[in-house]
C-alpha cells in the first residue's frame, strides 16, 4: 500500500480522507530504475502488470511510435499513465519508461475489479478522476492542434 | 434528480449504454426536448451536463465555423462534464431533439446514493472521452496538408474537443 501520497494531487480532491486511505490501501508503490519499461505501445493493457500507473515522484518518459517522427515527453508526479486503456480496454497508446528518480503506484485490473465489487464509491471516484484527466488532455491537445501540428503531440494516456 | 424516467427505456439509450446499463442509468436522466434552431450549449459558457441525445441531430460550431454534425444516438458534453470546464464549442439543434441529461452535481449525489448507476454513467462518458482522445492523437500524429491547412486544423480541433 501507499500512504500519504494521494492528498498531494488535485486529481483526488473529491475523495474524503477515508476514501483516500482506502484507495491507497490497494495501490502498491515502487521505486523504478531509470529506463525500466512500464508500458509498450500496442500491447494489451490487461497483462499481468498494472493497468494504471500514478507517478509519485520523478518522471516517466513516454513515446508514441504511431506519431510518425515520434513524440517524446516527460510526465511528472501526479500524472496518471494508462487512463485510455483503463477506460476502453484498448491496447496501450504509448510506450512509457521510468525516468530518473521515478516512483510509481500501480493499479492492476484485479485491483480495479476488487474496488468495483468491494468499494464502489471509491471505484467511481477513481473513474471520475480518470475522466477528468482525459478531458484535460483533450483540451490541451486541442489547443496545441489550433496552434500548429508540430506542437500537437501528446500521448501515453 | 428525476424520480422516474420514460418507460420503456428508449431504444437509443440501449444503443448508447447497452441494455443493462441503460436500465440503471435511465431513472437518473432528466428528459430534455429541443427545437430545431435552439442554441443548447454556448462556447465558453459553463457546461456541467452530460447529454444523451436519443433522437434528432445537432451542429457543433467552434467560432463561426460548423465543425461537426452529430446525429442521435450520441453523448454530448462529456468534456465539460468530466473536468468542470467551460463548453469548448457551441451546439445548435438542427432538428427536433429529445434525450436525457445529468449534471456533475447530480453525479456527485448519485455516487453516494447509487454507485452502480454512477459507475455506468462515468464508464460510458470515459469511453467516449478515450475514443476522442485516441482519434485526436491520431490526427495530431499526421502532417497538416499545405493546401487546406485551416480546414485540417478545424477538423483536428473538432475531433479533439468533441461536441461540446
Amino acid at each position: 500500500m501507499i500512504q500519504g501520497h494521494l492528498r498531494r494531487f488535485p486529481l483526488f480532491d473529491a475523495f474524503t480522507d477515508e476514501e483516500v486511505r482506502r484507495l491507497e490501501a490497494v495501490m502498491v508503490a515502487e521505486r523504478v530504475r531509470s529506463g525500466t519499461l512500464l508500458t509498450r505501445e500496442g500491447d494489451p493493457a490487461d497483462g499481468p502488470g498494472a493497468v494504471i500507473f500514478l507517478v509519485l515522484a520523478g518522471e516517466v518518459v513516454v513515446w508514441q511510435k504511431a506519431s510518425g517522427r515520434g513524440a517524446r515527453h516527460g510526465l511528472g508526479s501526479g500524472s496518471l499513465i494508462g487512463v485510455v486503456a483503463a477506460a476502453v480496454d484498448a491496447p496501450r497508446t504509448a510506450t512509457a519508461h521510468a525516468g530518473p528518480g521515478c516512483m510509481v503506484a500501480r493499479l492492476t485490473r484485479g485491483d480495479l475489479e476488487q474496488l468495483r465489487r468491494g468499494d464502489p464509491v471509491v471505484f467511481v471516484k477513481l473513474q471520475v478522476a480518470l475522466g477528468a484527466q482525459m478531458a484535460r488532455d483533450l483540451r490541451a491537445l486541442g489547443k496545441r492542434l489550433a496552434t500548429g501540428p508540430s506542437d500537437a503531440r501528446e500521448g501515453a494516456r | 434528480m428525476p424520480a422516474s424516467s420514460p418507460s420503456p427505456v428508449h431504444p437509443s439509450l440501449v444503443r448508447l449504454f447497452g441494455a443493462a446499463d441503460a436500465d440503471l442509468v435511465a431513472p437518473h436522466l432528466a428528459p430534455f426536448a429541443w427545437s430545431a434552431g435552439d442554441v443548447v450549449v454556448e462556447e465558453g459558457a459553463p457546461q456541467p451536463w452530460l447529454y444523451a441525445l436519443l433522437d434528432g441531430a445537432v451542429a457543433v460550431r467552434v467560432g463561426d465555423e460548423v465543425v461537426a454534425d452529430v446525429a442521435a444516438p450520441a453523448l454530448l458534453g462529456e468534456v465539460g462534464f468530466a473536468d468542470g470546464g467551460p463548453a469548448s464549442a457551441t451546439v445548435i439543434a438542427t432538428a427536433a431533439c429529445v434525450g436525457g441529461r445529468v449534471s456533475r452535481m447530480e453525479l456527485s449525489s448519485l455516487i453516494g446514493a447509487n454507485p452502480e448507476a454512477a459507475a455506468a454513467i462515468v464508464h460510458h462518458a470515459n469511453a467516449a472521452l478515450a475514443s476522442r482522445l485516441v482519434a485526436a492523437e491520431g490526427v495530431a500524429a499526421g502532417e497538416a496538408p499545405r493546401v487546406g491547412r485551416r480546414a485540417w486544423l478545424r477538423d483536428a480541433l473538432a475531433r479533439a474537443l468533441g461536441a461540446a
